[in-house]
C-alpha cells in the first residue's frame, strides 16, 4: 500500500502543510526510512534550483532584435554611428523628462544616504571623483553654447528643457550639500559625478538639435 | 562605510545610473543604449525563456522579449528596477506565446503520473540537472522553474498559468520527483 505521506513531502518541505499535519508527519518521519530518504533528494533538489545560473544564448542575438526593430545592426557594444529610431528633434523632450526622473530619484538615494559615518574609520581620499570629472568646466561650455544657440529651438523645446535642467541641477545643489556634510563619501562623490554626466549629455543634444536646425 | 565597501557600493551605484541612463536614452530612441540594456540582460532573459519554454524556442523568444520590450519601453515608469520590469515582460512574452500555449494544452489537469517517464530513464542518468529541468513535462518544468528557481508563490503561479492553487502543487512535487534522479549528475 502506497504510503500517502510520500505525496505531501514537497508541501511539508514548502511549509505549506497546516500545523496538524505537520506534527503528524513529523511523527511518521522517525518511523519511515523511505519518507526520510525521499524528504532529503526533495530538498536536494530544492537547493539544487536555487544554485542555477544564467548563461547567455550561444550565439549573438542582437543582430536579429536590431534589424526586427528597424535598427542597423551594430558592430560591437557600443553599436555604430546613428543608431537610432527617430531624429533628435522627437526625442530630446523624451530624454529631457527621462533625465530629470532620473534626477530626481537620485536625488532621494543621495538623501537616504547621505547619513553620517562613524568617527575614526579610515576614508578615502575626499572629492576625488568630482574633481576629476572636468564636469564643472565642460557644463559651462556647453550651458554658454546653448544660450548663444537656443533661438533655434522651438518654444516647447525649450520649455521641456529648462525645466528639466532646473531638475537636474536642484539634484546636483542636493548631492553637493550631503558632500559638504560627509566630504569623504565614495558614493556621494560618484553620484554627484554622475547627475553632472547625465546633466552634459542633456546639454550636448539640445545643442546638436540647436545646430541641427542652422 | 569602509573604503572597500564604499568603492563597491559606488560602483554599484554607477552601474544603475548607468542603467537609468540607458533606459532613458533608450527609450528617446538611443539604439546603442539599448543594446547595452539587451547586453546586461540578455542571459537572464535567454535561461528563463529557455528553462520555461525549451532550447528549441528559447533563442526566438528571447529576441521577441527584447522586441517587446523596445516597443514597450515608453511604458516604464520607474517604479520598479528595469531588470523587474523586463522580467515580468519576459515571462508575459513566452507564458502568452502562441506555440508555447499549444504545447502545454492538455498537460496541466491530466494524471501527474501518466507521463512515460521511466522509458528513458537509463539516458537522463546521464544528463545533467539543468538539463533535466528542461527535459521535464512541461506542466511540471514551467511551475518547478517559477516555483523553485524564480521565487513564485503558487498562487501567483496559478494566476500566471491560470492553473489552480491544488495543481501547481501537484507539478511541482512530480517535478522535484523527476529531478531527484538527476542529483548525482
Amino acid at each position: 500500500m502506497p504510503d500517502p505521506w510520500t505525496d505531501r513531502l514537497s508541501e511539508y518541505l514548502d511549509g505549506e502543510l497546516s500545523p496538524e499535519e505537520t506534527a503528524q508527519l513529523e511523527r511518521h518521519l522517525p518511523e519511515c526510512e523511505n519518507c526520510r530518504v525521499l524528504l532529503g533528494e526533495l530538498r536536494a533538489v530544492v537547493e539544487r534550483a536555487r544554485a542555477l545560473e544564467a548563461s547567455p544564448p550561444a550565439r549573438d542575438l542582437w543582430p536579429g532584435i536590431a534589424g526586427r526593430i528597424g535598427l542597423a545592426p551594430a558592430a560591437g557594444a557600443g553599436g555604430g554611428a546613428g543608431a537610432t529610431r527617430r531624429g533628435v528633434f522627437v526625442s530630446l523632450p523624451a530624454l529631457a523628462a527621462g533625465v530629470a526622473a532620473i534626477a530626481v530619484l537620485s536625488g532621494v538615494a543621495v538623501w537616504k544616504l547621505a547619513v553620517p559615518e562613524p568617527a575614526g574609520r579610515d576614508r578615502p581620499p575626499a572629492a576625488l571623483v568630482v574633481a576629476g570629472t572636468g564636469g564643472e568646466a565642460a557644463i559651462s561650455d556647453l550651458e554658454r553654447i546653448l544660450d548663444s544657440e537656443r533661438g533655434r529651438l522651438d518654444s516647447g523645446t525649450v520649455r521641456v528643457l529648462e525645466e528639466s535642467l532646473q531638475v537636474i541641477d536642484q539634484a546636483i545643489e542636493e548631492a553637493r550639500r550631503a558632500l559638504a556634510a560627509d566630504p569623504s563619501s565614495l558614493y556621494l562623490n560618484h553620484h554627484l559625478a554622475q547627475t553632472m554626466r547625465l546633466k552634459m549629455d542633456l546639454l550636448r543634444r539640445s545643442v546638436v538639435l540647436a545646430r541641427a536646425r542652422l | 562605510m569602509d573604503t572597500a565597501a564604499g568603492a563597491e557600493l559606488a560602483s554599484h551605484s554607477d552601474s544603475l545610473a548607468g542603467e537609468v541612463a540607458d533606459v532613458a536614452l533608450a527609450a528617446a530612441g538611443d539604439g546603442r543604449a539599448f543594446e547595452r540594456l539587451y547586453r546586461s540582460h540578455a542571459a537572464r532573459v535567454y535561461t528563463l525563456a529557455r528553462r520555461m519554454a525549451g532550447s528549441e524556442r528559447a533563442e526566438e523568444l528571447t529576441q521577441d522579449v527584447f522586441v517587446r520590450a523596445w516597443q514597450k519601453l515608453h511604458t516604464f515608469r520607474g517604479e520598479a528596477a528595469f531588470g523587474t520590469w523586463l522580467y515580468r515582460l519576459a515571462l508575459n512574452v513566452i507564458l502568452g506565446n502562441r506555440a508555447v500555449r499549444a504545447a502545454e494544452r492538455g498537460r496541466f489537469e491530466g494524471d501527474p503520473d501518466a507521463e512515460p517517464v521511466g522509458k528513458q530513464r537509463a539516458l537522463e542518468l546521464a544528463i545533467d540537472f539543468e538539463s533535466a529541468v528542461e527535459r521535464l513535462p512541461k506542466g511540471a518544468r514551467q511551475v518547478f522553474v517559477l516555483h523553485d528557481v524564480e521565487g513564485f508563490t503558487h498562487r501567483e503561479i496559478a494566476r500566471m498559468l491560470g492553473i489552480t492553487e491544488g495543481t501547481s502543487k501537484a507539478q511541482l512535487h512530480r517535478a522535484r520527483m523527476m529531478l531527484r534522479r538527476h542529483l548525482g549528475s
